[in-house]
């Protein structure tokens, strides 16, 4: 899950509130800061990952700090950036560990490699290889998935909305918190 | 805070030879909301690792293409085969298109329930929007579906000149092909809701704009799972009724024509007791129908 801290301001002019006032306060800030994640992982353009990216949004509360996560597998490593290794997973055909990392030819592979039958190895130059479907003839193919010993993501902190956003976000979920206790005459203090 | 993995965790593996159309006739939403169902799927570990990689999706431990990997691992090992004649439907199990309904049916709904209960009882954000998350190959007509839901409800607590509605307004669950009041409300549904402020509610009408003389209940937790839940059991003999009242004694309670759950921390009863007695019911229910049909086809 990835995980970021921010720190916001309280609100100027903030009422005095009891400890479960101001937890519920809390609470709405970081309601308001899923929202305005979420909007904004469902504006990206391209594929379903963000989307889904959106949907596995979850909050919690400590009796500190409220925490927003992001549970989509590979979202931190999109954020982040890094570099992805063979040698970690194990082979679903020989059961050792991986020696190459496989990656999609095309779009419209959603499986991993051994979903597919008869592939065929091909030894590419330097420390790269392939997989690829015969063709009739068995002189030319299809490649399915490019295999490589490493794959390097660039970082893409733009997938997540920039700090003021968030921040303005909290104000305003605890702003209207604020306005909403006033609405409802509630006890606060 | 509900998280969606919790959702499936609470769910009971329930074998049944059924398909889609024949158990949800004869379960409730409630009792189907409370399953791990598969159609046609009496095998409990395929059924249980079906259940443990939608949970592995949903805590972000596996891609749902690595969890239908495992999920052929899986069929390999216990050496599965579909039926004759069934190899390469959607029957077989191993394929990707029935590995994809099983794991994002429920993802989707746990989600949806775990987005729901997160957004129950905010006293600035009573509201919410039906909107569409997602782009659809052939996206369906919500907006004339959410008139005939709000028709049917008489528009309680819902606009109709908007696709917004207050939190326990009935047309959230009349918009439901599931009969549960969160998305997806439909199958391959990208519909999803989003929190309404206080101001718009009040610009909607849904809310007075008079300062109400009681605060509504602020910040609800998240309701039992169980929380007044009913069965009737009224087409039920009443020596049957005493039979099943026996066999869920600690689980529920019949009483008068209504089976109620009771709440799992309170009862101390083990969830896991629950799925082999409606397992039980169902197949005395197949029973009773098969021989009704043999009755008519010999009459």
């Amino acid at each position: 899950m990835l995980n970021l801290n921010y720190h916001a301001r309280p609100p100027d002019q903030l009422p005095e509130l009891s400890a479960s006032g101001l937890q519920k306060l809390r609470s709405a800030a970081a309601d308001e800061v899923l929202e305005c994640t979420r909007e904004h992982l469902e504006a990206l353009p391209g594929r379903s990952f963000y989307q889904d990216s959106a949907s596995s949004l979850e909050r919690a509360s400590t009796a500190k700090q409220e925490h927003v996560g992001i549970t989509k597998r590979g979202f931190a490593l999109q954020y982040f950036g890094g570099t992805v290794k063979a040698g970690k997973g194990v082979s679903s055909k020989t059961g050792k560990k991986t020696k190459y990392l496989s990656i999609p030819a095309n779009r419209g592979l959603t499986e991993m490699p051994s979903a597919y039958a008869d592939l065929t190895f091909i030894k590419l130059k330097g420390d790269r290889g392939a997989l690829v479907r015969l063709k009739e003839d068995k002189k030319s193919f299809t490649p399915m998935f490019w295999l490589v010993k490493q794959a390097t993501i660039k970082p893409h902190p733009d997938i997540l909305p920039d700090q003021s956003e968030l921040e303005l976000a909290a104000s305003l979920g605890a702003r209207d918190h604020l306005a909403a206790l006033n609405f409802y005459q509630s006890n606060i203090a | 805070m509900p998280t969606a993995a919790s959702y499936i965790e609470n769910k009971q593996i329930l074998p049944t030879s059924l398909d889609t159309q024949g158990y949800t006739t004869a379960l409730s939403a409630q009792v189907m909301e409370r399953s791990f169902v598969m159609a046609c799927t009496e095998n409990a570990k395929h059924l249980s690792k079906n259940k443990e990689m939608a949970q592995a999706i949903l805590k972000g431990r596996l891609s749902p293409a690595e969890a239908r990997e495992q999920l052929r691992r899986h069929y390999a090992e216990t050496n599965y085969q579909p039926k004759a004649g069934e190899e390469g439907t959607i029957k077989d199990l191993r394929t990707v298109r029935r590995m994809k309904a099983t794991l994002d049916t429920n993802v989707r709904m746990a989600q949806g329930w775990a987005r729901r209960e997160s957004l129950r009882g905010k006293i600035s954000r009573p509201g919410l929007e039906l909107y569409r998350a997602g782009n659809a190959t052939e996206p369906r007509d919500w907006w004339s579906r959410w008139q005939e839901a709000g028709n049917s409800v008489g528009w309680q607590g819902a606009s109709s000149t908007a696709m917004i509605a207050l939190h326990e307004s009935p047309i959230w669950l009349a918009l439901s092909a599931f009969g549960h009041e969160y998305p997806p409300f439909d199958w391959g549904s990208h519909m999803n809701i989003k929190p309404v402020s206080l101001t718009r509610c009040i610009e909607l009408g849904l809310i007075g704009d008079e300062q109400p003389e009681e605060a509504p209940a602020e910040e609800a937790t998240p309701q039992d799972f169980n929380k007044d839940l009913a069965v009737s059991v009224e087409s039920i003999a009443p020596e049957q009724r005493a039979e099943l009242s026996t066999m869920l004694d600690g689980i529920a309670s019949v009483q008068g024509g209504q089976l109620s759950i009771a709440p799992p921390p309170a009862s101390g009863f083990d969830p896991a007791a629950l799925s082999p007695v409606i397992a039980s019911l169902l197949a005395r229910k197949k029973k009773s129908k098969d021989e009704e049909e043999g009755e008519d086809r010999n009459a």
